[in-house]
């Protein structure tokens, strides 16, 4: 063979391998591809349904009732878990862009600000578990019912107080807003901070929002508070006692009843202060309580209503919303979804999400597990004697983007510094309400 | 010259180009057609309620970003910060550089030790520091050990101290990484320049500012433009250590498009990622132009 011969052989081998490479990863693709088709066309036998989760809302709960589902009617759930702070932004850009999931879970009627019931939603209405619920108008819209409520409602929102640091200082419950200060006087002196307030934004933002709804002292009077600053007939300076909520509470810093490192402790630390005595109280749900109390078994909570200047009525703040599922109206598995809502409504299912969780199912029958008696309490006699409000947040719906980004921030800024009262926190979130109501009524 | 060695010569010049079309087209995809797309959304009153029916709105998203306070304190901010981990960084990576590049024992291992910060995870750093910083921390424990209660702190929660340790942790994340640049640039000097100055009796100082600090401009300069361009675009050390710049004092240019877009205003949020984008080239070009005109050939 000659020198000439050996390169055209060599050139021809070349080409071959060449070809043998583009052979091999075509056909992988086309094998991948193929692979991913079957898998899809059997999956079709078996009922699957895609559901985005929120990470903090009892997933272990969740899970034990999916499978449960998956292993009695077959119906197997394809969940997808995202962390809290990103949940908003993930569901819009997801409908922004049509893709949704099946059953998207979140706070009821939270998510009806960010998906459109009407437009967006699958109406259950028809469906033989309405009749069930218990407090159904939370999680309805214009009277349809267009979620699946786990809970009635998320409790109420009071301090959460350390029973065994109270009782061996024999310190009192306050009830008046004279015995509250003196309280946080007395737990100062023995070098305890008396209100624990956490960095994470929606920390803080629950005083604000028990204190406003409280303030106005009635869903009415907020509802219509609302709708003149939305439209712009009145502004927040015509409402001072929205502003006098929050001096209220920056007062009680400037005391030194707030712990000083509020910019940094996370909600979990403040927890932990509260059990190991570090601090005495902190403001947050009733019903968490419940959710912390594995953490810290030897220790002892308790809760109160705060007793506040602004509220001569001794409103209870009422977390008027609940952890429940959405469904997207041109689901494609509806018939499925529909059978995994009239399982979970069923006490056999939903026993499961409380087991771990105690709270106020949203179904008759269902045990919610052992509700801390205290809490209890304190919603029942609320409850009985008609003195329960809404928080803000669900009033202020409307403009429910702007809060984690802006106003719970503007409430963070105000604690952690000298120079913000709460005129100025009200003024600035006015102004974001302004340009965002501009920019949806282009869209009209 | 034949038909055969034209073409040939033809597709040895060409081949460069084939090759480079895999890179090319990654590059087009992920970030031209992007940053072209923000270019024209930018100019659009574009919000996440009108997905798809963006209007021309001409400079109006502009507008609002620059008359917006919080803007020119995100703006402040992102230069403070690249300026200073700029300086720190390269301070630091010379020093280190000039440390470590002569051989000796356990060289190499202190070279491992001060690049690894480089390639941890930044929430594994986010983490650690958060740890070390909270009120209850350990560098707050150790101060008040050695009794200086006065210093403690509660360094991540306002904005001078948090602004310094988000400077000072960068620094001490990527100092390793300019080290190597460095070593590099010194080991490329040929060691007749010391031995000439060394017979002339030049000191140790005057031969590190006339020998060494002139011939490494050239490593100077890749660390400068990267530094500067990765401290404007910072957004993942702000985002985990300081909440996502929770608090407008301490938002930088990339975490207040983050939040524009959040709230669902696409427009405001492309332009405020163009003025980042223009920031981040203008000041590269400029800063490549003055190191360029110092450096000397070996």
């Amino acid at each position: 063979m000659n020198k000439k011969e050996e390169k055209g052989i060599k050139k021809i081998m070349k080409k071959l391998l060449a070809i043998a490479c583009i052979t091999a990863l075509t056909g992988t693709m086309v094998i991948g591809c193929g692979k991913a088709a079957e898998t899809k066309s059997e999956s079709k036998k078996e009922e699957k349904i895609s559901v985005m989760l929120v990470q903090s809302q009892n997933i272990d709960g969740l899970q034990e009732m999916f499978a449960k589902l998956e292993e009695e009617e077959g119906i197997k759930i394809d969940a997808q878990v995202i962390p809290d702070d990103q949940y908003v932004k993930m569901v819009q850009m997801k409908k922004a862009s049509g893709e949704l999931p099946d059953v998207v879970q979140n706070n009821v009627p939270h998510i009806f600000n960010i998906l459109e019931p009407e437009k967006d939603l699958y109406d259950f209405s028809d469906e033989e578990w309405v009749s069930q619920l218990v407090q159904p108008d939370v999680s309805q819209f214009n009277g349809k019912q267009y979620a699946f409520p786990l809970k009635a409602n998320q409790g109420c929102q009071n301090v959460i107080y350390n029973k065994d640091f109270f009782d061996k200082n024999k310190l009192e419950i306050p009830k008046t807003p004279e015995e509250f200060t003196q309280l946080c006087e007395d737990i100062k002196k023995l070098d305890v901070t008396p209100i624990l307030m956490a960095s994470d934004t929606w920390v803080p933002q629950m005083w604000m929002t028990a204190g406003f709804a409280r303030a106005m002292g009635s869903d009415e009077a907020s509802k219509e508070m609302t709708e003149n600053i939305f439209n712009k007939k009145k502004t927040f300076a015509d409402y001072p006692q929205l502003a006098n909520v929050i001096d209220e509470l920056l007062a009680l810093r400037d005391k030194g009843y707030l712990n000083d490192d509020i910019a940094s402790l996370t909600w979990d630390d403040a927890w932990v202060e509260l059990s190991d005595q570090s601090g005495a109280m902190l403001f947050g749900e009733g019903l968490t309580i419940g959710q912390n109390q594995s953490m810290f078994p030897d220790t002892h909570f308790g809760v109160f209503n705060l007793p506040v200047d602004y509220d001569a009525q001794d409103l209870l703040c009422l977390s008027k919303y609940t952890s429940g599922f959405v469904v997207r109206k041109d689901c494609e598995h509806i018939d499925a979804v529909k059978k995994m809502f009239d399982c979970f409504a069923e006490p056999e299912y939903l026993n499961l999400y409380f087991a771990s969780a105690p709270g106020f199912p949203a179904f008759k029958d269902v045990d919610g597990g052992a509700v801390q008696k205290d809490v209890y309490e304190l919603y029942n006699s609320h409850l009985e004697d008609d003195k329960l409000v809404s928080e803000m947040n669900v009033v202020w719906g409307e403009v429910e983007s702007l809060f984690s980004d802006h106003l719970w921030p503007y409430y963070l800024e105000a604690l952690t510094k000298d120079d913000i009262d709460g005129q100025q926190v009200m003024d600035r979130f006015e102004k974001d309400i302004d340009k965002f109501m501009e920019q949806n009524q282009k869209e009209e | 010259m034949s038909k055969k060695a034209i073409k040939m010569s033809a597709q040895h010049k060409t081949y460069p180009f084939w090759l480079s079309i895999p890179a090319l087209s990654v590059y087009t995809i992920f970030v031209i057609v992007p940053i072209g797309m923000s270019l024209v959304l930018s100019f659009t009153d574009w919000n996440i309620r009108r997905w798809d029916d963006p209007k021309f709105a001409g400079l109006q998203a502009f507008k609002e970003v620059i008359k917006d306070p919080d803007f020119g304190r995100a703006v402040f901010n992102t230069f403070l910060f690249a300026v200073l981990t700029t300086i720190l960084k390269i301070g630091l990576g010379l020093i280190l550089a000039l440390v470590l590049y002569k051989s000796f024992k356990a060289n190499s291992i202190f070279r491992t030790i001060f690049y690894l910060p480089c390639v941890l995870s930044m929430t594994v750093i986010g983490v650690l520091f958060t740890s070390i910083l909270a009120k209850n921390g350990l560098l707050n424990n150790i101060l008040n050990l050695l009794g200086l209660t006065t210093w403690q702190r509660e360094w991540l929660g306002q904005y001078t101290t948090s602004m310094a340790w988000v400077i000072i942790i960068e620094s001490w994340m990527w100092a390793g990484f300019n080290m190597f640049i460095f070593i590099s640039g010194l080991q490329a000097i040929p060691r007749d320049y010391y031995e000439a100055a060394s017979t002339e009796g030049a000191s140790s100082w005057k031969q590190f500012t006339k020998i060494t600090l002139p011939l490494l401009v050239p490593a100077i300069t890749v660390n400068a433009t990267m530094n500067i361009a990765g401290g404007m675009k910072v957004f993942d050390i702000i985002y985990i250590l300081m909440k996502g710049g929770q608090s407008t004092d301490t938002q930088v240019l990339s975490t207040y498009a983050f939040k524009s877009f959040s709230v669902g205003y696409l427009g405001e949020s492309s332009a405020a990622s163009i003025i980042l984008t223009v920031l981040v080239i203008l000041v590269s070009f400029l800063l490549n132009y003055f190191f360029r005109k110092r450096e000397v050939e070996v």
